[in-house]
């Protein structure tokens, strides 16, 4: 494993130890996250997941060695070791106790708070011990202490690897020296854990500065998104003004034409030049929508007349060519956005319509949840249906199921509009489809509005 | 009734001009927010069809102009939108806007829309 990919390794521990216990901050877009994530790194999070139970493989065994390789000395070299140590162990298996509950069981950051901190305290009082008493056992025994701890802010194997090693021959020297008597063993083995100690130090700031490089660089993606989406906003705002004559003119001079071949043309440019329109219109909604510029305006709807408020206005645009057939549910109303859910209903109105032979039938149910007080609203059309890879990309920006009839009514964007509107309210809106010939079925939650006077104040 | 349309763009005064033709309404095109308060200094009363975006005085910018200056009074003010969210500006001056165009608009919403502000005026003004 090459140092650049365990570095930002170290920082994507970071990253996602803030994305569970929901901290983050920055950047807001988990897209831009998973971005960066694949950029840099060929890791997946299960490997992560992987190493961070190798942490705790490690933290067992060393409360296991620690008081084992303690009896050892003991019986080894017994003029060496202080009845202190009894006091210390105790206290040092309390504590590796505790932070591996907090590490494992609660959160990870705190567990690693609390680490940090007490190793600062237990080395503090470690230095001050060594300066007013040269005997250094008790120091020596919280310096182990401190090391053994800072086991479980090592992720990668071969970093467990190394330090399990260095712990191996810093303890067989030691006991060897002592065996041998050699003078002032203890303090070369104290600067030997000392210096190993604070080179594992190193990797707090190695790892703090990898964290922001990787923030400053998702940042600038941030940056660069929010340009782009800047730049489809004007670009579809500037559009608009050319489209006015366009768009009024042709019908007048489709009725002026008498021709047949010229009105055939003019129907040709007049199919266009809606495309045009829509797709104008639909990109700035969408570019809207994910400008994070927006708030939804939170009300209390009930669903049964909406729907039936947006099929007759939906109806009457789009004459009688279609039936609809409307599933209601009694005190189906909901907590939400009413323009943003029409504009939702509308989208799949259109596209159930789209793809609805005449004289089919388009069933809009709106469908209990008792759990999670949801209601699930569904669009279904009597069209061919959707395979399972076009579902899979529906959601996709310009998808055409039907590519094949390169046809201008639909732009590709209203599903994911469809989708930014369901996510703001917090909820999902998916597709399913029986197969060939059996329609397509949309369905998305909305939360149950409940008669208390505080949510409709919200 | 008088109808007067603020836009920078010719395009769009000229397509006004055009759907409008046949109609009972008297047309007027200016091409910038000092020119319509000129014209409303001078005594116009009637619809004014505002684009928003132009150089030097926007439509926002007019209104506010007007409204200091007094000449709200027996106007209807309708705006030309492109974008279909007014922004901070538009948000304050709400009150003084009767209607909103999104633009590209056909015919029918034109005519539709301006129906609507000359029901209100002359309900105003009987």
């Amino acid at each position: 494993m090459s140092g650049d990919l365990n570095l930002f390794f170290l920082a994507m521990m970071d990253r996602l130890s803030l994305l569970s216990s929901n901290t983050l901050e920055l950047p807001s877009n988990a897209d831009t996250f998973n971005v960066i994530y694949n950029k840099f790194t060929d890791i997946t999070q299960e490997e992560i997941l992987a190493k961070l139970r190798h942490q705790k493989i490690v933290l067992m065994l060393v409360m296991i060695f620690y008081p084992v390789w303690w009896l050892l000395f003991h019986y080894l070299v017994p003029q060496a070791v202080d009845p202190i140590f009894l006091r210390v162990g105790i206290m040092a298996l309390i504590f590796i106790g505790i932070a591996y509950i907090f590490n494992s069981k609660l959160n990870r950051q705190i567990g690693e708070y609390f680490i940090y901190s007490i190793l600062c305290l237990i080395t503090i009082h470690a230095f001050v011990y060594v300066i007013i008493n040269p005997a250094l056992v008790e120091a020596r025994i919280q310096l182990d202490l401190t090391i053994y701890a800072t086991a479980l802010l090592l992720v990668s194997r071969w970093q467990l690897l190394i330090y399990l090693a260095l712990v191996i021959v810093i303890n067989v020297s030691a006991l060897t020296f002592m065996k041998m008597s050699v003078p002032n063993a203890q303090i070369v083995i104290f600067f030997a854990q000392t210096t190993f100690f604070s080179m594992l130090w190193f990797a707090r700031p190695i790892r703090i500065w990898s964290y922001l490089a990787l923030q400053s660089r998702s940042q600038k993606i941030q940056e660069m998104y929010e340009q782009q989406n800047l730049m489809i906003n004007k670009l579809s705002h500037d559009l608009r003004t050319p489209l006015v004559p366009m768009v009024a003119l042709l019908p007048k001079i489709e009725e002026r034409t008498t021709d047949d071949k010229n009105r055939y043309m003019l129907a040709i440019v007049g199919q266009n030049v809606q495309y045009m329109k829509n797709l104008v219109e639909k990109a700035m909604a969408y570019s809207f929508l994910t400008s994070g510029e927006w708030k939804l305006n939170y009300e209390i709807i009930d669903l049964n007349r909406l729907i039936s408020e947006v099929v007759a206005s939906f109806e009457s645009i789009q004459g009688h060519r279609l039936r609809f057939q409307q599933v209601i549910r009694p005190q189906s109303e909901v907590h939400a956005d009413r323009n943003k859910v029409i504009e939702v209903l509308y989208n799949l109105l259109s596209n159930a319509a789209r793809h609805t032979p005449e004289g089919g039938i388009i069933c809009i149910e709106v469908g209990p949840e008792p759990e999670n007080d949801l209601v699930i609203i569904s669009v279904t059309d009597s069209g061919k249906g959707m395979t399972q890879e076009q579902i899979g990309h529906a959601f996709e920006l310009f998808y055409k199921a039907d590519k094949a009839r390169g046809d201008h009514s639909s732009v590709g964007l209203g599903l994911p509009i469809c989708k930014e509107i369901v996510a703001k309210h917090g909820h999902q809106i998916w597709i399913e489809s029986k197969g060939l010939n059996q329609g397509t079925t949309v369905r998305f939650a909305l939360k149950i509005a409940h008669h208390s006077k505080q949510e409709a104040d919200q | 009734m008088k109808v007067m349309i603020v836009d920078d763009d010719d395009g769009v005064r000229e397509t006004v001009s055009i759907l409008l033709e046949d109609s009972p309404y008297n047309i007027t095109c200016v091409e910038s927010g000092e020119e319509c308060l000129d014209l409303l200094k001078k005594g116009f009363r009637g619809i004014i069809l505002m684009d928003i975006m132009m150089p030097d005085l926007d439509g926002w910018d007019t209104v506010t102009r007007m409204k200091q200056l007094g000449l709200l009074e027996g106007n209807i003010i309708c705006m030309f939108t492109a974008s279909m969210h007014p922004g901070e500006k538009g948000k304050v001056l709400a009150d003084s806007i009767i209607e909103y165009i999104t633009k590209p608009f056909s015919e029918e919403e034109l005519l539709n829309k301006l129906k609507h502000c000359s029901d209100l005026l002359g309900a105003r003004s009987p």
